[in-house]
């Protein structure tokens, strides 16, 4: 269901007013940019695809009924254009947040955070290595936590198709990270 | 992974992830069964990896680009296309309206007249000088009497795709073959009626008239078979017509069709006209 806040602002951003809209920009960017990153890894793409989400929205907007959340509907927008964006072009993982990741980590020792930065930038490769389908349930189920039924709504698919498929992603995901799983002496 | 552990699988994941207790049954399952226990080790190795994997950097303030890019799109949209076209269409029908009211309303011959003449018989009216119709035999084949357009004789030259003038006009006489003439009985837009005498039977009233026709005839000699179609809708009433007049050596046929709008049904006549060409 829509937030108050959202359908108040989405239904001023339906009349025209262009603030409002700015507004419901201002609240969502954040999400849709993690989203679209973890599918893409990659910032240039995902800030694209950010920018695009909203463009999309903004001109689809008359078409959007309130009965769905708006984040679910933008979302959904956005992973279309992960995917459509995927197909285009093959691009390899790049680890450009990789030093990020380590510099924000706290806690275990160098040894024990190498290790486990290691094994984080393998999981990206497998994950992008990974069919465009299967990763994005795994971005969305695994590492979101978002409810099958949204996910459902977000990929336009049934809850019972999502669920399955978020079993075979998860299988896949198991397999490649095999050899990985063993290594890191469990 | 059989049925009953497919049931438990997200369970499973879930429990890895969030690190909430997983329901009794699952909990038990997991105990007693091998293959759900190693998905729960890999899903916890896996759910910490994958929470490495899918840090972010700080996302980006689009709102500049975005709002950049809506607002022009914004002004070009200002005015939807259709509201244009109705423009446009109101304007045209406006001004032919105008035209048309202003039209001089001469006398002129037709070649084809309703089988329904009016009580007051006029004289023939003038032809064009290189055509002249003789009386003919009139066939009309309608449901309902059709009120015959006024025809006017434009020219000598038969144009293709011609579009007569006809915008919510109604004609206020028509001209048989024989050139009796009589005045239609009123539509909307004709003039207002005479108040009938008392105990007088009325001929049958005539129904909605049919916008003007106007027909061009072909040069004198020139044999060739010639026809046109067109189909007109009057923006302001919805009325839809369609013509066809097609001429073949000396043989000429027209065929009119009147759909008014609403829910009226529509009228329809044709008619076969033999007329004599004279050079």
């Amino acid at each position: 269901m829509l937030a108050n806040s959202d359908r108040e602002l989405v239904s001023r951003a339906q009349a025209g007013d262009l603030r409002a809209f700015d507004e419901l920009v201002s609240v969502h960017q954040a999400r849709v940019f993690a989203l679209a990153r973890r599918i893409l890894a990659n910032d240039e793409d995902a800030a694209d695809v950010q920018q695009e989400t909203f463009v999309r929205a903004w001109r689809s907007l008359s078409r959007f009924r309130q009965e769905a959340g708006f984040a679910t509907w933008l979302h959904r927008i956005a992973v279309n254009l992960c995917l459509t964006r995927k197909r285009r072009r093959e691009t390899a993982v790049k680890d450009s947040f990789f030093a990020d990741s380590l510099s924000h980590s706290a806690g275990p020792t160098a040894v024990a955070t190498l290790e486990r930065a290691e094994l984080a930038a393998e999981m990206r490769k497998v994950m992008a290595g990974m069919p465009a389908h299967y990763r994005v349930l795994v971005v969305l189920r695994e590492i979101e936590g978002r409810p099958f039924e949204e996910v459902a709504q977000i990929l336009g698919c049934s809850e019972a198709s999502a669920r399955t498929r978020a079993c075979r992603a998860r299988n896949v995901l198991r397999e490649r990270m095999r050899p990985y799983l063993s290594d890191s002496g469990r | 992974m059989n049925r009953v552990c497919d049931k438990f699988e997200d369970l499973i994941w879930e429990h890895a992830r969030t690190g909430d207790e997983p329901p009794e049954e699952a909990r038990r399952h997991v105990e007693s069964c091998r293959e759900c226990s190693r998905v729960l080790e890999d899903a916890k190795a896996l759910s910490g990896l994958l929470a490495e994997a899918g840090r972010v950097p700080d996302a980006p303030d689009c709102r500049a680009a975005v709002m950049a890019r809506i607002s022009g799109e914004t002004r070009r949209r200002a005015v939807p296309a259709w509201a244009y076209a109705c423009a446009v269409i109101s304007m045209a029908g406006v001004v032919a309206a105008g035209i048309v009211s202003h039209r001089p309303r001469t006398p002129v011959s037709a070649p084809f007249a309703a089988r329904n003449v009016g009580p007051e018989p006029s004289p023939a009216p003038a032809l064009a000088k290189k055509i002249v119709p003789q009386p003919q035999q009139v066939v009309v084949d309608s449901t309902r009497d059709v009120t015959q357009p006024t025809e006017k004789i434009k020219s000598t030259s038969v144009r293709r795709h011609h579009r007569p003038q006809r915008r919510g006009v109604r004609p206020t006489e028509t001209v048989a073959f024989d050139g009796t003439r009589s005045k239609p009985d009123v539509g909307p837009l004709a003039p207002g009626p005479r108040p009938p005498a008392p105990n007088t039977q009325l001929p049958t009233p005539n129904p909605r008239s049919v916008a003007a026709v106007y027909v061009t005839w072909p040069e004198a000699g020139d044999s060739g078979d010639t026809s046109y179609q067109y189909v007109e809708r009057d923006a302001q009433t919805g009325e839809r017509t369609q013509c066809s007049v097609k001429r073949s050596g000396n043989k000429v046929e027209v065929y009119i069709e009147s759909t008014p709008g609403g829910n009226t049904p529509p009228v329809k006549g044709s008619i076969q006209n033999e007329s004599t060409i004279n050079a």
